[in-house]
């Protein structure tokens, strides 16, 4: 028997899908900030503007994930399987967007710089300039996990509690607030901005999946309505 | 490679609801079950928990001597198709949920999952909720088979077929286990239409074993007498009933149960005709309301 098969499943096709989504992504910004500039002067950074979206891009693919749990399981894989499995293909796949990410930030600085336009960032990020590459891996690989951990977590959560799943908004609420204010991308007002990246994250990723292995360990297996 | 699968003091509850109530089960591998049973009897719940898509809420179930829920070395060797056809994430395409197939199950047949799509005209590309209901049991039975697991469970996967594309399904279920033999178990309410492929029949009701015996068995057992009523109800005095049909004078009475030489005998020189009483007549007497609560004790070991 092969091991981690639903690994290797997920890194040989979710996986690549997702790099050549995000690519393209990145090449269309491009496109439309070349259009802009034909209007106007640049002043902010493509690439920084268009991740507001991506935390909420991460919360929706990672609530379709129940989907493959129940598809795991008619294949005859295990809950514990994918418990194990679909996290390490997070990690993975997180930081190889987060590595595209960081060198869309690159390329977007030499092209900025040759054109002599400003490159400004949002000024709640975690990293003061789109040229501070580690900052910038670090806070996109972070923020990615985190929620796409949340949303695998909120996805089962009303897989198998239906409308009481809902209750799962608040503990991933408190989870995005938490890291929100450290990572810069949904800070509120009274979010806290002072507090370490890694150990923040490291602790909203662990509570996620803490509660994801509460939520799916023994979740049964539903008929669909046809 | 087959697997036999014993149940002891199965119970699943659904909140307040109890759907099976400490089910005893110890079917050999190596056969074609039918299960049978009404609407709410426990079929799918059963079957769900033999597959290990819900834990029991007390007993064992043990497929193949091994504990299910959550053990790997046994789920890899089970497939249950369930009637809703979903084998995929509804988006994806019929190829990619075969390739993944390809990753998941060790006991993958590729190329015969491919010729199926052929046999079963179904279209790669097709996104699986893009399929009609008839497709989408076709490819749950694409994927039943080629997983060539040594369980392997149909529940209700023919819903929507056409008649045509039901008997491709049996005919090509009784070819690919004479090829390749392992234990299928089939739920269904096409009695008739199924029952030729049963070696047993399993019929539960109310969340319990009703009967288990062996098809030829069971067809045996099920007498119908044909002829006047006074003389037809003259014979059948002390015999058990499981139900009457009238016409005019005449009255057809299904018995449970053998009749040994001097009883054949008997109700031949009275004129009266004996025949068979078919699967689903003897399930739909077994299973009434009165029937089932009085039935006689009719698991294999005491049939």
């Amino acid at each position: 028997m092969s091991r981690w098969p639903i690994l290797r499943y997920l890194l040989g096709s979710h996986t690549i899908f997702l790099l050549f989504i995000m690519f393209g992504v990145y090449l269309f910004i491009g496109v439309v900030v070349a259009v802009v500039a034909q209007f106007t002067e640049i002043r902010l950074s493509g690439v920084d503007a268009i991740g507001q979206a991506l935390p909420w891009v991460a919360l929706g693919y990672g609530a379709t994930a129940v989907n493959l749990v129940a598809t795991t399981l008619v294949h005859g894989r295990t809950r514990r399987e994918f418990l194990a499995q679909h996290p390490v293909f997070q990690v993975i796949t997180t930081m190889l967007i987060a590595a595209l990410i960081t060198g869309a930030f690159a390329i977007e600085t030499l092209v900025y710089r040759s054109l002599d336009w400003q490159q400004k960032v949002q000024e709640q990020r975690s990293y003061a300039s789109a040229s501070d590459y580690p900052m910038i891996f670090a806070t996109h690989w972070g923020m990615l996990m985190t929620w796409l951990m949340i949303g695998v977590f909120i996805g089962v959560a009303f897989y198998r509690w239906e409308a009481v799943g809902g209750l799962a908004l608040l503990p991933a609420a408190v989870l995005v607030l938490f890291t929100g204010g450290i990572n810069g991308f949904f800070s509120l007002p009274f979010a806290r901005t002072d507090l370490p990246l890694l150990p923040v994250t490291l602790t909203a990723v662990a509570a996620a999946y803490a509660l994801l292995w509460v939520s799916a360990r023994d979740m049964p297996l539903k008929t669909r309505v046809a | 490679m087959t697997l036999s699968i014993q149940t002891t003091d199965l119970r699943i509850r659904y909140g307040d609801t109890e759907a099976l109530h400490g089910l005893d089960l110890d079917l050999p591998g190596g056969k074609i079950y039918g299960l049978l049973g009404r609407n709410g009897a426990g079929k799918s719940t059963l079957l769900s928990a033999l597959a290990g898509f819900r834990k029991p809420s007390a007993g064992t179930v043990l497929v193949g001597g091994q504990p299910v829920f959550e053990n790997v070395t046994a789920t890899t060797k089970i497939c249950l198709i369930r009637e809703d056809g979903w084998v995929g994430d509804p988006t994806d395409n019929i190829g990619d949920i075969l390739e993944m197939a390809k990753y998941l199950r060790p006991s993958w047949d590729d190329t015969y999952a491919n010729e199926l799509l052929d046999r079963f005209a179904l279209p790669r590309k097709k996104a699986l909720n893009a399929l009609s209901r008839g497709q989408r049991s076709a490819f749950g039975v694409v994927v039943g088979l080629a997983s060539r697991a040594p369980l392997t469970m149909f529940d209700e996967a023919h819903l929507g077929m056409d008649a045509p594309t039901r008997q491709l399904f049996l005919d090509e279920l009784l070819r690919d286990y004479l090829a390749n033999p392992r234990t299928f178990v089939i739920s269904t309410h096409l009695i008739e239409e199924q029952s030729p492929l049963f070696e047993d029949v399993l019929i539960i009701d109310r969340g319990r074993v009703l009967l288990h015996e062996e098809l030829d068995e069971l067809r045996t057992r099920g007498v119908s007498v044909t002829g006047p009523a006074e003389v037809v109800e003259d014979f059948v005095a002390g015999l058990t009933v499981l139900g009457r049909q009238r016409l005019g004078p005449t009255v057809q009475a299904m018995v449970y149960g053998t009749l040994d030489d001097d009883q054949r005998r008997r109700a031949r020189g009275r004129g009266l005709e004996l025949g068979p009483v078919g699967v689903q007549d003897l399930f739909i007497h077994l299973t009434s309301a009165e029937n089932a609560t009085n039935a006689p004790n009719l698991t294999g070991a005491d049939a």
